[in-house]
């Protein structure tokens, strides 16, 4: 008993040792750099200093690229196509034009399981390991969050994120750019919409209980808050809940004129089929950009889905007569014949074709620094099923700010009005159409 | 049932557990030398980080699960909360003074400790899938709860902005952890990194070791085992269920704290159901009521990608073959979950020990006794052995568990 106690002790004092040591630990504040000069991780005397025309991932015949996708063990990886549409692009570019100067691009993906701390994993193993050259196209607003910090440090290219976060794109930071609609713009746009149609109305909003959707709920009643439009009920749902009958009948028992849906498409296309099909009510519905695709009108059904209204910047994929999505069908035949064309792989193709456009405009030699600034010379540009063009520049890291609303029509999506801009960086075009072409101002539609 | 061989410290023992102490310490600075320059590098002390953070938290859930025979879906929840009140701490410090590392995470702990307590009351009249669904019900309701604002009840819209302290949905910015003046210069941030957590690591692995092998431990399995013989002997069950969960939760509150300060960020979808489940086939895979096993558990959570990357590169990508094996990228990446989930399938059918009950087959020694009791492993061996010892048993007996199962103990394993 005594020898057991006297064991105790002594395993005490030691961890108590232990404990004291570590605790001389400090931190350092948020935001304060590290000296000038010195790395983030510093490199011991004898181990070689990198030369200093070495750029990470870029050879004379490759460049080699990255992102992290939720590929497996989240519903999240339904997503992952959006690489496909990618990769297709890119070995397109490889086979037809040899590549962007010489380089044919190669592509990897790693596994984040849509989770934040295999993110930082992922991202780090692309950066450290594999010496990718730059990520593109990283996906998850959660997930980004994680790493954003990190890549700014290190210097690599944060292209074209998958993530509407508003603190991605503003304050600018120089190595990262977005891709999708952010959700400010995207609530701005929604909201004089709303408040065009709806005045006076009672609205009713249910929302995805994460970052696009909490942030979009409070952005929404802030922009409505000295509107005539009344919010008489917030739902919200996380993304794992398969059933949202409860949701829908909580919302029809507050009885607003509208429903805001601010979900992805799975759960705006059970809350649109449930309303209709099982609580018989017929009140529109107003969609996220995220849900104005195919798949929202698939799993709500076509002749519920009647009606709905949201916004798009590209065109969809059920647009079979347009030349844009015809060449997108095509590439995706040919080099990805397993996956099947969507609006998830026009979204990728359209971030392969950014990419693309950077590349060359940074020229012949590519280093990090001329990437960034050829994707923000970008002008003007449509790419292959771009609705509306893409403008960037040094204080503009938002391809995505011109908006299209459109209608379901028929079990398809059907762009109306003229496009509503929020560009920052005005160019001369103002829409696009076939593949590629620029339709501009003086232009007759 | 037989006397295994007790575990004596003997000398070699005791030598190779210096050499490999020796071996973690320098962990950090050996690529700088010639030979291990090849396959080491600062990611690899990434990896090494991550993997002493992963040994923590495991240690935990095998005290609970293995040990104890609780078993726990939730343990993830643990993790998030102990992340969340070091984070708290080291943010926004204890009543305006400022919290040091080593406090906060300590406090992590201590905190999740007597939740864990707690929560193991309503636990203890609950068991096998009832428990695993109550704990599950736990790691399904804490990420929304940390992104809690506001909710209606009976009409009112109340206010727990619980958000306001985790930083909601967009997760909780740490400032950056950095080494003390005194050893700046000796060490870069990732080397003071894996310090922090390796020597915690080390000194719990050792103390989940002492545990498992003193009074307490032995009252964890004896409640496993059998826990009407245990209250026989005079373990009170309660309390015994639950510091197991404490224990556990101890475990959980120190790694996810550390965790939350390695990383500098915290988001409430860093630890959700999937990852919860995966540690707990962690620890089934390295193998249960086993602090090696732990250790194995904890190098598949940190290697889990590689290892999905090594398998898929196994297969060939033979020009002929294209169209009946995944031979592309986008094929492996399609079927990601496919080559994850069917070697883990194949490894349990054929190793239900896991990884420790496989090393105790070829090296020959005998399971403890604590590993070869009630806990009930069968896997095709297994069931080979009773179906043997039922056909010794012959048409007179009855029950085969009462012939001798020396045999069959070693086939278990």
């Amino acid at each position: 008993m005594l020898a057991q106690l006297r064991r105790g002790f002594l395993l005490a004092a030691v961890v108590l040792a232990g404990l004291l040591i570590l605790s001389c630990g400090e931190e350092e504040e948020a935001g304060e750099t590290p000296a000038a000069g010195s790395p983030a991780v510093t490199e011991p005397a004898g181990a070689e200093t990198p030369v200093a025309e070495e750029v990470p991932g870029v050879t004379d015949t490759e460049i080699l690229l990255g992102a992290h996708f939720p590929l497996s063990q989240s519903p999240a990886s339904a997503y992952a196509v959006i690489a496909d549409g990618q990769r297709a692009y890119w070995d397109y570019i490889n086979e037809t034009e040899g590549g962007v100067y010489g380089r044919k691009i190669k592509f990897i993906v790693g596994d984040d399981h849509y989770n934040p701390a295999d993110t930082v994993e992922v991202v780090r193993k692309l950066v450290e390991q594999d010496k990718v050259f730059a990520i593109v196209g990283g996906l998850g607003d959660p997930c980004q969050l994680a790493v954003i910090d990190y890549l700014e440090e290190e210097g690599v290219p944060d292209l074209f994120l998958g993530g509407g976060v508003v603190k991605f794109t503003d304050p600018v930071v120089k190595t990262r750019i977005g891709m999708t609609l952010d959700y400010g713009t995207e609530v701005d746009a929604m909201a004089d919409y709303i408040k065009e149609n709806y005045s006076g109305k009672r609205m009713g909003i249910l929302y995805q209980s994460d970052t696009a959707g909490t942030t979009g709920m409070e952005m929404m009643t802030e922009a409505l808050k000295d509107s005539d439009i009344e919010i008489v009920s917030r739902q919200g749902y996380d993304f794992v809940e398969a059933d949202l009958t409860p949701h829908t009948q909580r919302l029809k028992n507050d009885n607003p004129d509208f429903v805001d849906l601010m979900a992805n498409p799975g759960a705006a296309g059970s809350v649109i089929k449930v309303a209709r099909e099982v609580l018989d009510w017929d009140v529109p519905f107003i969609l996220s950009a995220v849900s104005a695709n195919e798949f929202t009108i698939a799993l709500a059904g076509a002749a519920n889905a009647e009606g709905a209204v949201s916004a798009t910047s590209g065109k969809m994929i059920s647009e079979v007569d347009d030349a844009g999505v015809q060449r997108h069908i095509e590439i995706m035949k040919q080099y990805a014949p397993n996956v099947g064309p969507s609006s998830l792989t026009e979204y990728g193709m359209n971030i392969a074709e950014l990419t693309v456009q950077a590349l060359k405009n940074a020229g012949p030699n590519l280093t990090r620094e001329s990437l960034v600034e050829g994707a923000e010379a970008i002008r003007d540009y449509c790419c292959l099923t771009c609705a509306v063009p893409i403008n960037l520049s040094p204080t503009d890291h938002r391809p995505s700010e011109t908006v299209w609303f459109d209608r379901v029509e028929n079990g398809k999506w059907v762009r109306f009005g003229e496009p509503i801009s929020y560009e920052s960086t005005p160019g001369k075009v103002i829409a696009c159409k076939g593949a590629g072409e620029p339709v501009y101002a003086d232009e007759e539609e | 049932m037989t006397r295994s061989v007790t575990r004596t410290l003997t000398q070699r023992r005791v030598l190779a557990l210096i050499l490999l102490l020796l071996l973690v310490a320098v962990f950090p600075y050996l690529y700088t030398w010639p030979f291990f320059g090849a396959f080491l590098n600062p990611f690899r002390t990434f990896q090494a980080t991550r993997f002493g953070l992963w040994l923590i938290i495991l240690l935990g859930l095998q005290l609970l699960t293995g040990y104890s025979g609780q078993i726990s879906l939730g343990h993830a929840a643990l993790v998030a909360v102990g992340a969340y009140v070091a984070a708290v701490l080291m943010n926004d410090g204890f009543m305006g003074q400022d919290v040091p590392v080593a406090v906060a995470v300590l406090a992590a702990g201590l905190f999740t400790a007597a939740l864990a307590f707690l929560l193991g009351a309503p636990a203890l009249r609950l068991s096998g899938p009832y428990l695993a669904i109550a704990t599950l019900a736990l790691i399904i309701a804490l990420p929304q709860m940390l992104k809690l604002e506001s909710f209606s009840f009976a009409g009112q819209e109340i206010h727990a902005n619980i958000a306001r302290w985790t930083g909601g949905v967009e997760g909780l910015l740490l400032d950056r952890p950095r080494a003390p003046g005194s050893l700046e210069g000796m060490v870069t941030e990732r080397q003071w990194l894996y310090y922090e957590v390796m020597v915690p690591a080390v000194i719990m692995t050792f103390m989940a070791w002492n545990i498992t092998r003193s009074r307490i431990g032995r009252a964890f399995v004896a409640i496993r085992d059998t826990e009407v013989g245990a209250e026989q002997m005079g373990v009170n069950l309660a309390l015994y269920k639950m510091t197991a969960f404490g224990l556990s939760g101890l475990y959980a509150g120190v790694g996810g704290g550390l965790f939350a300060y390695t990383e500098a960020f915290m988001s409430p979808d860093s630890f959700e159901v999937v990852k919860s489940i995966t540690m707990l086939v962690a620890v089934v895979l390295g193998g249960m009521a086993s602090i090696i096993g732990t250790v194995f558990g904890a190098l598949f959570m940190a290697f889990q990608n590689e290892m999905v990357d090594a398998f898929s590169g196994l297969i060939p990508s033979v020009g002929f073959l294209e169209g009946y094996l995944p031979t592309t990228e986008s094929d492996f990446q399609r079927l990601r979950g496919a080559f994850y989930s069917i070697p883990l399938i194949i490894f349990i059918i054929f190793a239900p020990g896991g990884v420790a009950g496989l090393i105790r087959q070829v090296g020959g020694a005998a399971p403890t006794w604590w590993q070869a009791g009630r806990l009930r492993v069968t896997g095709l061996a297994a069931l080979a052995g009773q179906v043997r010892a039922r056909w010794r048993a012959g048409p007179d007996r009855t029950d085969p568990v009462d012939q001798p199962q020396d045999s069959d103990e070693e086939k278990q394993a």
